[in-house]
This record gives C-alpha cells, sequence and structure tokens, in this order.
C-alpha cells in the first residue's frame, strides 16, 4: 500500500467519525437530479463536449456523461451547473 | 436565481451566438474567468447560443481570440437598452413621463364621492353639504381637512348625528348616523303653554285650552300661561259641592303676547392701547430634540423688545406608534409698537352703544316688535376713562312656549 492510499483511507474514516459531508472531505462532486428533466453538478472542473444529445462533464473523481434530448446548459458557475432538457441516462467514467 | 435574472435585466444582458470548433472550451475558460452566462443551447455543430451580462462581453473578446472562436450578438435585453432607445425616442418618452406626471397629479384629487348609511336624508342633500364645506368631485386633497369636512357636513345637516370621511386614493366615503328624532309633534298630544321669560301680559288668545293669565299680569319664567285642563264648568262652580270630574285634556294652543325688557351694557375706553407690528421680524430655526432646544439660525433670545411669537413645529416623519423625537420649530418674532389711541367722547359713546346693540342682537327674537327702547349712560367711575351705555328696549312678543304633559 502506498503512501497515497494510506493518506485516502485516512481521510475516509475521519470523515466517516466525524460526519463531515463526502463532497467536502473527498472533493466529490455532489450530483442533484430532479426527475428527467434537471441535473445539477456541484464542484465540477468544467465541460468536454456539449451537444444538445450529450455533456459531458470533468469532476474530480472522473467524468460525468449526461445523455437526452434538447439538453440546454441552464446556468454555469465556476462550481456549479445545472442542465435541463429530456434526461435519458447518467453515467460515470 | 430569480435575483440573477432581476439583475441582469437592470444591468442588461445580451444573446451571443459564439461560433468554433472549440467552444467548450471557451465555456470553461469563461467561466473559470468569473465571466457568468446561462442558458447555453446548442444551434448546431459548431454554433451555440449564450446569454451573458452586459459587462462580460468584452473579456469575452479576449477569450473568443484565444479558442478561435467568434461570437455575434443577436438579442439586447434590459434596461441600458431600453434607455438607450428611449434616448433615440424622446417623444415616447416624454409621452411616457408624461402620463405618469399626469397620472400622479390626477390621483391628487377626489373623483368619486359616496355617501353611505343615510336612510331618510338623501344623497343628494348630503353631497350638497360636503360640497359647501369644500368636498366634490375633482377636489384637490390637499385643498380640505377631514376634519373639517365632517364638521360641516354634521352643521349643515342637523338630522345627522355623526359624519365619517375616509379617503382611499381619488375616492371619497362620507358615512352618516342620522338621529332618530322624536316624532314631530302634529298630533293632539295634551300640552301647556309656559312662559319661556319674563314679562307684562299685555293680551291673551286662546285657541284651546284654558287661559291662566289675563291682560296686565306680570309673569316670570316658567309660569304656566295656557293650560291644557279644561274642567266642566259645574266643576268651577266655587259654591258647588266637590263634584267627581275628570278634566277634558287639550292641546293648548294660543298666544300670550307680553312686555319684555331686555337689557344689555357696553363700555368703550376713552384712550386705547393697541399694538401695531412695526413690519420688523427676525426668524428662528431650532431643532427641538427631546425637550431640548438647539439653535440652528437666528438669535437666541428675542431680539425685541415688545413682540408677538408665532411658532410652527413640523414633527420628524413617525411609523404607526412611534414618532421621531426630533422636531423642527420656527419661530417668527414680529416687532410690535404700543400706540395709545384717543377717542373723543362721542366716539366712545358710539362705539360702547354699538357693543351693547350687539349683545341684545343675540338676545332678541326675530319675530319681536321693538316698542321702546332707551340708551343711558351709566356714570363711570371717577378716574376711570371710560364710557359705559346701558340699552335698554322693550319689545312685544309671544312668551308662550308650548310644552307636552307628562301622561
Amino acid at each position: 500500500m502506498g503512501w497515497r492510499d494510506l493518506r485516502k483511507k485516512v481521510r475516509r474514516t475521519m470523515a466517516d467519525i466525524l460526519e463531515i459531508p463526502g463532497e467536502i472531505a473527498l472533493d466529490l462532486p455532489k450530483i442533484i437530479l430532479v426527475g428527467n428533466v434537471q441535473v445539477i453538478i456541484e464542484n465540477h472542473r468544467g465541460i468536454v463536449e456539449y451537444s444538445a444529445d450529450s455533456v459531458r462533464v470533468v469532476v474530480p473523481a472522473g467524468e460525468v456523461t449526461v445523455r437526452g434530448r434538447e439538453l440546454v446548459l441552464r446556468n454555469i458557475l465556476p462550481d456549479e451547473l445545472c442542465i435541463e432538457g429530456r434526461i435519458e441516462s447518467l453515467g460515470f467514467v | 436565481m430569480f435575483v440573477l435574472k432581476i439583475l441582469a435585466y437592470l444591468f442588461g444582458y445580451v444573446t451571443l451566438v459564439v461560433s468554433g470548433r472549440t467552444l467548450e472550451k471557451f465555456i470553461n475558460l469563461a467561466t473559470r474567468r468569473g465571466i457568468y452566462f446561462w442558458d447555453i443551447r446548442r444551434l448546431d455543430a459548431d454554433r451555440i447560443m449564450i446569454k451573458a451580462r452586459l459587462n462580460g462581453v468584452k473579456p469575452l473578446r479576449h477569450i473568443a481570440r484565444d479558442t478561435g472562436s467568434r461570437f455575434k450578438i443577436s438579442h439586447r435585453m434590459g434596461l441600458p437598452f431600453l434607455l438607450g432607445q428611449a434616448r433615440r425616442r424622446k417623444t415616447l418618452t416624454f409621452g411616457a413621463v408624461f402620463f405618469l406626471v399626469v397620472l400622479y397629479c390626477l390621483s391628487s384629487f377626489v373623483w368619486f364621492v359616496q355617501v353611505d348609511g343615510n336612510v331618510k336624508i338623501a344623497d343628494r342633500e348630503i353631497l350638497r353639504a360636503a360640497r359647501e364645506a369644500g368636498l366634490y368631485r375633482g377636489a384637490a386633497k390637499w385643498r380640505f381637512e377631514v376634519f373639517a369636512i365632517e364638521d360641516g357636513i354634521k352643521e349643515k345637516i342637523p338630522e345627522i348625528a355623526w359624519v365619517g370621511l375616509e379617503v382611499t386614493g381619488t375616492r371619497a366615503v362620507i358615512t352618516v348616523a342620522e338621529k332618530t328624532l322624536p316624532p314631530p309633534d302634529t298630533g293632539d298630544n295634551p300640552s301647556d303653554i309656559f312662559a319661556a321669560k319674563a314679562g307684562l301680559v299685555r293680551d291673551v288668545m286662546v285657541l284651546s285650552g284654558q287661559a291662566v293669565v289675563q291682560e296686565g299680569d306680570t309673569v316670570f319664567p316658567g309660569q304656566l300661561l295656557v293650560s291644557g285642563e279644561i274642567w266642566p264648568p259645574e266643576a268651577l262652580d266655587p259654591g258647588g259641592a266637590i263634584l267627581d270630574v275628570e278634566p277634558r285634556l287639550v292641546r293648548a294652543r294660543g298666544i300670550v303676547n307680553a312686555r319684555v325688557w331686555y337689557e344689555a351694557y357696553g363700555e368703550a375706553p376713552l384712550v386705547e392701547e393697541i399694538h401695531e407690528a412695526t413690519g420688523r421680524e427676525e426668524k428662528r430655526v431650532t431643532i427641538r430634540v427631546s425637550g431640548r432646544e438647539f439653535v440652528i439660525s437666528g438669535p437666541r433670545r428675542a431680539p425685541f423688545k415688545t413682540y408677538e411669537v408665532f411658532e410652527t413645529v413640523r414633527e420628524g416623519p413617525g411609523w404607526r406608534n412611534y414618532a421621531l423625537p426630533v422636531e423642527i420649530v420656527t419661530t417668527v418674532y414680529r416687532e410690535t409698537k404700543t400706540r395709545l389711541v384717543r377717542h373723543d367722547r362721542p366716539e366712545a359713546v358710539r362705539l360702547a352703544e354699538s357693543q351693547a346693540r350687539e349683545i341684545l342682537k343675540e338676545r332678541i327674537p326675530r319675530g319681536a316688535k321693538v316698542l321702546n327702547e332707551r340708551v343711558d349712560l351709566v356714570l363711570a367711575g371717577a378716574g376711570e376713562k371710560l364710557v359705559r351705555i346701558q340699552v335698554i328696549v322693550e319689545t312685544l312678543e309671544d312668551i308662550g312656549e308650548e310644552k307636552p304633559r307628562s301622561p
């Protein structure tokens, strides 16, 4: 086990003990899905691809792919973005 | 988000069509720079439509150059553009401002006057009384005081017990409460006639009832003049036995003319002090904070030897029951000069007499016939610079006053 993994493990344990939300302690994205009409992604790192059928967003742990129809970026802020449209799938890469 | 929309509208925003190969990069760069935009929509393979704030357009130019994309403004929205438009269309702007000004001006008049709560009194009558008091369609709201109108209506229509006036916007609602008057005495309820004032009876004319006084009698206020009891002739027979008869009760009617004397007294000084304004005045403005006064401008003390003071107090704005404890007091001192005016004797007599007559005018009823009048000079005490006058008026008038008999 390398030094990096150990640090990650310690962090997770501490977060569990102190009940700190995961997205803060572990730098994870927080994704809110409202029905099939809206996705809110907090703590993102920018978008890789945007088209009416799919949006790919970089997040700290990898990449999130949203597929659907008539996708619109309703809102985009440095750490939060909101996608609206008819969402068909949400995937992690 | 709603607040952001309003802010965007206030500061103005534009719809941009961005074309290029790496539009995602364009979005990321702009977002990282802190340029806020929203409603990003894909048009086709190399074009997107975005909305951005007006102040973000300039930095976007640099980003577009760096990412090899171009953008075109397709729509301009928001207040700054509206203002620009307004500047171009001066007449329209003038019209809009004119409209608002006219609307504001018109809203400070009363356009609708409603009457509420009246049963017997006609609306028209109340409206007429209100008009005379100063409230009518088209009356300016700053020209009348609510309580003055209320008092005015009450004064003009005695059948009204209470008047409430409420002005809401351009509508004034007059709410009245009518008095419940006792039924007018038209019937033949038994009554008597009493003397209303002291006098010497000159003639008695009875229409119904029994005369109690006769010519030459001196009567005092409250004395019975004509009785509503009519006894049958046999009961009045002095020698007869006491009979078990009841008097017939009628409504006493008749005229009792009597000579009545009035006297009034008037006086006038031979030397009169008159305080006249000299025209010189000083103004002082002070701020009164919870009882303590601070002079802002003007003299600290009264600047004249003899003067009149006029004070106007302006209170600070209040809210509900809370009033700011700050008042602005404007004091105006007007210098006065005392002048002695000498009246010669005939003039003083005239003044005193007219003063006495003024008193009499109020006391002598309108229908009275003046028989005689006498003007006496009352001797003033030694050293008094006064003229005293006594006026005695003798009148002939009906002194009867009908009062219902209590059952």
